[in-house]
């Protein structure tokens, strides 16, 4: 039986999300170090379609000397007495013994030599001998132990109020002091590492900004703002999530209610103005939140591989990469017409598309869902059937990203005698951590599906480490949709016949799926449930 | 020409041999690693038998759903990086019907690192993704034969990343994300290890 809902999480069904979305160092022109000193900039030039920066430039900021060695084809980079040593030829650093790994050789252009860079926080640190962490997203580079947590800006505006979500990692202390036509929000931190969304001015919110402090966030107000309420919510491994609600009269007593009882963490200051008065034994149903989907509206479909990566091909020549699109398109049609649903492909025709790309594509759409499809193959003729797949996370990577949250372990994790681990890169990559749960319940229901539609292989929803749906900011899985090795599974799945149950098992997911999450909101806990698997 | 010129490239001079002598004695440490790691099979009888040791590799059963653990002899190593190298020189090798490999052909072990905190960094030749048919379930049991052959016969090891001539890969053939070390999946090995024939010496 469907609950009843109120009316309140029926207005927030009709408001609209606009999220931030971090820019990749690709697109970056220059990095910024932050040092007890000050900030500087250094600048990002591409060669060879890839983020370097000149050794010269590092030179100047880090005090470093550097000398080419032409007869061993090759570089020595000295600070005192330590030494790194580049070979023009391979993607290696050799730092007073131990090798780093790099994406690439030094390059020479016509302004000097240039390194990854990746260099920076894998080799630059060990040089002179302080931690050094490279924040890919934000192009920050950060020299020593400074307290710079990550802040996620996402706004959201509806019909009188509107929600400011500062996604803290780590949590970090701060206070919220409301000033002539801005809300200050003030961190307990050396600097802020924050993205910011890229929504226009409206009646509340006039813009967000950083504050005239490197640790400060400023929110503008708007004409028609008149008080705001902020919530804490723990997050696990020490993030949490800051909800500063807006409002164009007194704050409504059920946000300030739930607020409240949602509110486990350390209190924030109260509110300078709002209806807070209401007491608390009067407790109205939970409020969703707003960055939790409550309903399906955008659906990423992900035909895998295509262009000059065919993915697996079967011994008639069906080719992974035209099923996937076959499908994909089939199961468009599908959910547009008769879902009334908005679908986004990550690819509409047979071009090469990157892992990284087709998870930013989604993310950027702002999708609630992401179903990536692929054909199966094996080194034998007999596995058949369709499977489907979600994230599988690594005691490792818990460890990893829960280490990098909790701001004790050094940002560079030198190992012996083979590189150096930046977990920055794990961290920022792991988008589909906080969504595992809700991705394994997609999973379940395409289980079912494949299973009343189309013949499976033997056991259940596999969990496996899929590049595809790491880095995916919403529920993901992956489908397999038979096994091009199998001669009779290649045949049927070249079949419009078969392509078409395949399509409905997927587009019976999808329906099913949102249902779900109509009828039960995901509350912010659940949803920040990290979920723990023990090889 | 001026002290200051002859400075410079005496200057020069000195670094490039200290760049030199850096490049060709300090990176060396892991070259000659590569070398040794390269041969496999000894090619003059040597003049003691190497010691044997037992080892569990892992092939692709002849349904060609999952990898299945079979017992084998393999040259016994003191140092467990030793001992690792020696599992995957004799995992690389082909095998003998009905046993399947799931590595490409032609793939090589370049280089082993062992560190500390029980991560292991495989570097392997281009071949295991250039000869790489694709397909999932294949490149989930080309990876995890590496992963559980250290894994399972090196206790030290906990997690195994994968690199391809020398550089972090970001999959083999697009699904299995490479960018971080795995760690033992029981999942794609069927647990009871079968013995196919009688153990053969390396
Ligand atoms: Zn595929």
């Amino acid at each position: 039986m469907r609950r009843a809902r109120s009316p309140l999480s029926l207005v927030l069904c009709t408001l609209v999300v606009l999220v931030g979305t971090g820019r990749s160092l690709s697109a970056q022109r220059s990095l910024t170090i932050l040092s007890d000193t000050g900030r500087q900039s250094l600048a990002v030039a591409r060669v060879n379609d890839r983020p370097m920066v000149a050794l010269s430039d590092l030179a100047a900021a880090f005090d470093l000397s550097v000398r080419e060695d032409t007869l061993a084809d090759g570089l020595t980079v000295t600070h005192r007495d330590r030494v790194v040593v580049l070979t023009a030829t391979q993607g290696l650093a050799s730092v007073g013994g131990r090798v780093v790994s790099l994406p690439s050789p030094p390059v020479r252009t016509s302004r000097g030599w240039h390194v990854p860079v990746e260099f920076i926080s894998r080799a630059l640190g060990l040089v002179i001998d302080t931690p050094i962490e490279l924040r890919q997203r934000s192009g920050l580079v950060i020299v020593g132990d400074l307290r710079v947590p990550e802040i996620d800006v996402q706004y959201t505006v509806g019909r009188g109020q509107a929600q400011v979500v500062l996604a803290m990692t780590p949590q970090a202390p701060y206070t919220i002091e409301e000033g002539p036509q801005r809300l200050l929000v003030k961190f307990d931190a050396d600097a802020l590492d924050v993205v910011l969304p890229d929504s226009g001015p409206d009646s509340l919110v006039a813009g967000i900004r950083q504050g005239d402090e490197p640790a400060w966030l400023a929110i503008d107000l708007g004409s028609q703002y008149v008080s705001h309420q902020s919530t804490l919510l723990a997050g696990v491994g020490g993030t949490a999530r800051l909800l500063v609600d807006l409002f164009s009269d007194a704050a409504p007593a059920a946000v300030a209610r739930v607020n409240e009882r949602a509110n486990t963490a350390e209190r924030p200051p109260p509110p300078i103005s709002g209806d807070d008065a209401t007491p608390a034994a009067e407790i109205a149903p939970p409020l969703p939140e707003l960055t939790v989907p409550i309903t399906v509206r955008t659906v990423v479909i992900d035909a895998g591989h295509g262009g000059d990566d065919t993915g697996a091909a079967g011994a008639t020549g069906v080719l992974e990469k035209d099923i996937t699109l076959q499908v994909a398109q089939r199961l468009q049609r599908a959910i547009e017409t008769r879902l009334g649903l908005r679908v986004v492909m990550t690819r509409g025709e047979d071009r090469t598309i990157r892992l990284d790309e087709r998870a930013a594509i989604a993310n950027n759409n702002k999708a609630d869902l992401f179903i990536s499809l692929h054909a199966n193959a094996s080194l034998s003729p007999v596995p058949s059937g369709a499977e489907v797949s979600y994230l599988s996370l690594d005691e490792g990577d818990i460890e990893r990203s829960g280490a990098r949250l909790s701001g004790t372990n050094p940002q560079t994790v030198p190992v012996l005698g083979g590189g150096v681990r930046s977990i920055d890169v794990v961290s920022w990559e792991m988008a589909q951590v906080s969504h595992v749960d809700r991705s394994g319940a997609l999973a379940a229901i395409v289980d079912a599906e494949l299973r009343r539609h189309v013949d499976v292989r033997p056991g259940e929803a596999q969990r496996a480490p899929f590049r595809v749906l790491v880095g995916a900011n919403m529920p993901a899985v992956l489908v397999e949709l038979g096994f091009l090795s199998n001669p009779a599974e290649e045949r049927r799945l070249g079949a419009p016949s078969y392509q078409e149950a395949l399509s409905q098992a997927l587009f019976q997911s999808i329906a099913r799926y949102r249902t779900l999450v109509e009828q039960r909101p995901s509350s912010a806990p659940e949803a920040e449930e990290m979920p723990r698997r023990r090889p | 020409m001026t002290g200051r010129v002859w400075l410079a490239i005496g200057g020069v001079a000195v670094a490039g041999t200290i760049g030199a002598w850096l490049l060709f004695v300090t990176l060396p440490e892991v070259y000659d690693e590569v070398d040794d790691a390269t041969v496999t099979v000894p090619r003059d009888a040597p003049a003691e038998p190497p010691r044997l040791t037992s080892a569990t590799l892992f092939y692709v059963a002849e349904d060609g759903e999952r990898l299945i653990g079979v017992e084998r002899e393999v040259v016994a190593g003191d140092a467990p990086i030793a001992q690792a190298r020696h599992v995957l020189e004799a995992q690389f090798l082909s095998v003998e019907p009905p046993l399947l490999s799931a590595m490409p052909e032609g793939t090589l072990l370049r280089a082993l690192y062992v560190t500390d905190q029980g991560d292991a960094f495989v570097d392997v030749s281009r071949e295991i993704a250039s000869g790489h048919a694709g397909g999932s379930l294949d490149e989930l049991l080309t990876v995890y034969t590496i992963v559980n052959a250290v894994t399972v016969n090196i206790p030290t090891v906990r997690a195994v990343q994968i690199l391809i001539e020398g550089r972090e890969a970001d999959t083999l053939a697009g699904h299995v994300d490479l960018r971080r070390p795995l760690t033992l999946r029981p999942e794609w090995t069927d647990p009871a290890p079968a013995d196919f024939g009688a153990p053969t010496a390396p």
